[in-house]
């Protein structure tokens, strides 16, 4: 061991400032958790502020807001996640079947830039595009039909939220799908057209076979991701008038927590979605490693 | 070679320890307990003592170069003339933080001798046991000015005292002048459509559809907390809180029982819901309002897509000099005029609880009586009438929004802008600027001469608030001078039950975006109020009339 360590002592010295800092800032941060079970008063501190048992989870149980925005984030998430791996596939498989290499790049960037642009820049664009006298609405007028009210009306806003997410954010996944089928063995593909086997067939009895490990193992790892539905994408885009859709865990938080000040609620509800998500993490890794032999640890 | 890397890091470490150090060398001021001066608050201390202070800084304080907080001619004049160095532990450039950045300096135990607190702040701080009874150094070491600030307000100071003793100084308000909301209307556009009387909503309908059929777009301008539309209530009856202020999110009225309730609950809200939905359907109301915050509200006003917002009384310097610049016209600016009400009527000015923060003092501040000279000083220089001050003096003090420099030690006349508005206006219209005997007045009549004679945008602020008969203030000291005010029925803070609810405001907004939307009909609005009471209105009204109802 010891003489192991003396080998590797400079790459554990790479980790240590990675180590610390994860410590100072998601470990030590762990003990304002009792926040959650006090009367919080910054003026008595953690040691003498009052404690309350669970009173704070009572309270927000018992708010119809809070329940809807867990149900909202799960909405949200799933719908995220479906699409987006239908997406990024569907694209990868397209991009496979392209044979010229200066094209196919072309598009792999094209798809791939949106993911690099932060929500609060992303927001500005999307409130311009998307409103009543932006350039969608323009044209669904100018094909005869009602201009739709993508960001402010209920029902329309969460599959805003989902629809513009996939569209950001699937080249990603299109970069990860398009690596595994360039990996997939040539002599699988030579089998087929021995075979007989168009590209159609190709596809759907070489290629997305191949594809199912890595799709499962993505899906997978997402789920232990669902309760974080996108705060700072909705953050800029919702308004009160999408609360009843549109309000996440993380939103709700924020204006309760930081917004409002209560600090104590705002801590019970972090950490009842700490309890979940940490729950689901586990699930799903568990499940990564069953069905598509991945392991962390 | 090794040995001269070790000794260059070592000579590299010490380079970047040696400003800190420097920093610390810059206090000079002593923090051991000195005795108080003999004499009144002008007396200095002979030996420097140091005070430490927080501040949030607005986004428009601008200092000379090479001055910052620590440096600038406030801090030089309290060193000079009281022997007091105040020094910042942290400033919160913008004013955005500072409630957070209080609440994580107060969680850590060290508090810096003088800061502001909100209400809810100054209740935890007390219960804490972390502040100093002022009652003596208020009495002993104050000026005379500030508290006969008393005799204006005599209520507002009961809110910082507990049991009898004073652990808070309200740092006050301009004065109810600065309260009354008005509807700011394009002043060219409004020349142009041949200056029609305003007197009832169909007149503001009317003239709102013109403009909208002249200059495209749509016609009054409000955002998506509804802080701007809120204020328009009075055109109804109703006097409704501003959604976006977590500590006056509602404005309380007495009901013919006698018990008090939120403006939202008073019949009259259902009128202002329908005039809102109509105005929305009739485009009026942006249909894209509900995606609108402050910032897009305003691109809008500036960019001429609507030529009406409810506003305060400072809504020329948030929007009139950027209109100006981007309609490349003297005249494109908006002027505030009195709500229009149904029947023609006199519309009320709505008069809330003004105060929002107190000046603390930690109860380990060594030398307590060398905040109250702060105070004292700051004020004297802004608003004391016997305060003579060198050109130099007075471009220090306020040039650049340095009027607000003093941050923690700042504190307010709360007659200031009644008595400002008068002798400006006078000093306006006769041109004679001898009884400009405060700062204060000398900035806001230096910067209506500024836009009146060269037409400097950035002097549209004050000429749009004091500068002229039908300004903001004009219009506020009518209904001041008349008595055409609507009152709260809760003068203070909201009660310590508020603490025990989770937005409330959200139940609210959502349903009365969704009527104005068409979503739902009006008749729905029983369904919201209902939902708000069941959410915790009903906890807020309680607590309400237990605490403020003998008020």
């Amino acid at each position: 061991m010891i003489k192991r360590l003396r080998y590797e002592w400079p790459y554990h010295a790479l980790l240590l400032p990675g180590v610390i800092l994860t410590f100072i800032f998601s470990y030590l941060p762990i003990y304002g958790i009792i926040m959650a079970f006090q009367d919080y008063n910054p003026g008595l501190g953690f040691i003498g502020s009052p404690w309350v048992g669970l009173d704070n989870f009572k309270l927000i149980f018992s708010t119809p807001q809070f329940l809807r925005s867990i149900y909202n984030t799960f909405y949200i998430s799933l719908f995220k996640i479906v699409l987006q791996t239908l997406a990024s596939v569907s694209f990868a498989l397209m991009l496979n079947e392209i044979r010229l290499t200066s094209a196919k790049r072309i598009y792999q960037t094209i798809v791939y830039i949106p993911n690099f642009i932060s929500w609060v820049i992303m927001a500005g664009i999307l409130l311009n595009l998307l409103a009543t006298d932006g350039m969608i609405n323009a044209l669904i007028k100018a094909m005869g039909g009602r201009p739709i009210q993508f960001i402010s009306n209920r029902s329309i806003f969460p599959w805003t939220i989902i629809i513009t997410d996939v569209w950001k954010t699937f080249g990603f996944g299109t970069v990860v799908y398009l690596a595994s089928i360039t990996s997939i063995d040539p002599e699988l593909y030579e089998a087929a057209v021995i075979d007989g086997a168009g590209r159609w067939k190709q596809t759907r009895y070489v290629t997305i076979p191949m594809l199912y490990p890595i799709i499962i193992l993505m899906v997978v790892l997402s789920l232990g991701n669902v309760l974080n539905a996108g705060f700072d994408q909705v953050f800029n885009l919702y308004s009160p008038a999408v609360f009843p859709t549109g309000d996440i865990i993380d939103t709700f938080v924020y204006r309760l927590g930081l917004q409002n000040g209560k600090y104590a609620i705002g801590t019970a509800v972090g950490l009842f979605k700490s309890v979940i998500s940490c729950t689901l993490i586990s699930l799903s890794l568990y499940i990564a490693y069953r069905f598509a032999n991945y392991r962390v640890f | 070679m090794k040995k001269l890397l070790r000794t260059l890091l070592a000579m590299l470490l010490v380079l970047s320890i040696m400003p800190l150090t420097a920093a610390f060398a810059q206090t000079i001021g002593t923090r051991e307990a000195q005795p108080i001066p003999e004499g009144d608050w002008k007396t200095p201390y002979p030996t420097v003592v140091n005070i430490t202070t927080v501040k949030g800084a607005g986004a428009d304080l601008v200092f000379e170069d090479g001055d910052s907080h620590t440096n600038n001619p406030w801090t030089r004049a309290w060193l000079d003339q009281l022997g007091i160095e105040v020094t910042h532990e942290w400033v919160d450039d913008g004013n955005t933080q500072y409630d957070t950045k209080l609440n994580m300096t107060i969680a850590t135990g060290n508090l810096p001798d003088v800061f502001k607190v909100n209400y809810v702040q100054f209740r935890q701080l007390v219960q804490a046991d972390l502040l100093l009874d002022l009652t003596d150094y208020y009495n002993e070491n104050l000026s005379q000015r500030i508290r006969d600030y008393e005799k204006t307000d005599p209520d507002t100071i009961k809110q910082s005292t507990v049991n009898g003793r004073i652990y808070g100084i309200p740092e006050y308000y301009y004065g109810i002048i600065d309260q009354p909301k008005d509807l700011w209307i394009r002043k060219d556009w409004y020349e142009d459509a041949g200056s029609p009387e305003l007197k009832t909503i169909e007149d503001f309908e009317n003239l709102a559809k013109l403009f909208m059929e002249k200059y495209g777009g749509y016609g009054l301008a409000i955002e998506n907390k509804l802080e701007n539309l809120f204020m328009t209530g009075p055109m109804f009856g109703v006097y409704l809180g501003n959604p976006a202020n977590a500590n006056a999110q509602y404005f309380w009225y007495k009901d013919d029982t006698g018990r008090i309730k939120a403006g939202i609950a008073h019949p009259e809200f259902k009128k202002a819901l329908t005039y809102w939905a109509k105005w929305y359907e009739e485009g009026i109301i942006s249909p894209d309002f509900a995606n609108f915050d402050v910032n897009k509200m305003t691109q809008d006003l500036v960019n001429g897509k609507a030529g009406m917002q409810p506003h305060y009384q400072w809504q020329g310097w948030h929007v009139g000099p950027n209109l100006v610049g981007a309609q490349g016209s003297d005249n494109a600016y908006m002027i505030p005029f009195p709500f229009p009400t149904e029947d023609g009527s006199q519309v009320l000015g709505q008069i809330g609880f003004p105060n929002n923060r107190v000046i603390v003092v930690a109860k380990t501040c060594t030398n307590p009586a060398a905040v109250m000279k702060l105070l004292s000083f700051t004020d004297h220089i802004m608003f004391d009438p016997t305060t003579k001050l060198t050109e130099e003096e007075f471009k220090g003090y306020t040039d650049g929004q340095r009027e607000h420099a003093p941050g923690s030690v700042e504190i307010i006349d709360p007659m200031a802008d009644m008595i400002q508005f008068e002798h400006v206006l006078h000093a306006l219209k006769t041109g004679e600027t001898q009884d400009l005997f405060t700062a204060g007045m000398q900035k806001k009549y230096g910067d209506s001469i500024s836009w009146i004679q060269d037409k400097n945008p950035g002097g549209l602020g004050a000429y749009l608030q004091q500068g002229f008969d039908g300004c903001a203030y004009y219009n506020s000291k009518f209904l001041i001078d008349n008595d055409f005010l609507k009152r709260t029925d809760v003068w203070g803070p909201p009660p310590e039950e508020f603490d025990k609810t989770v937005n409330t405001i959200d139940v609210l907004l959502n349903g009365v975006m969704e009527i104005i939307m068409g979503v739902q009909p009006v008749e729905y609005y029983d369904t919201v109020l209902a939902n708000w009471y069941a959410q915790g209105g009903q906890i807020m009204e309680d607590a309400i009339n237990a605490q403020y109802g003998g008020q």
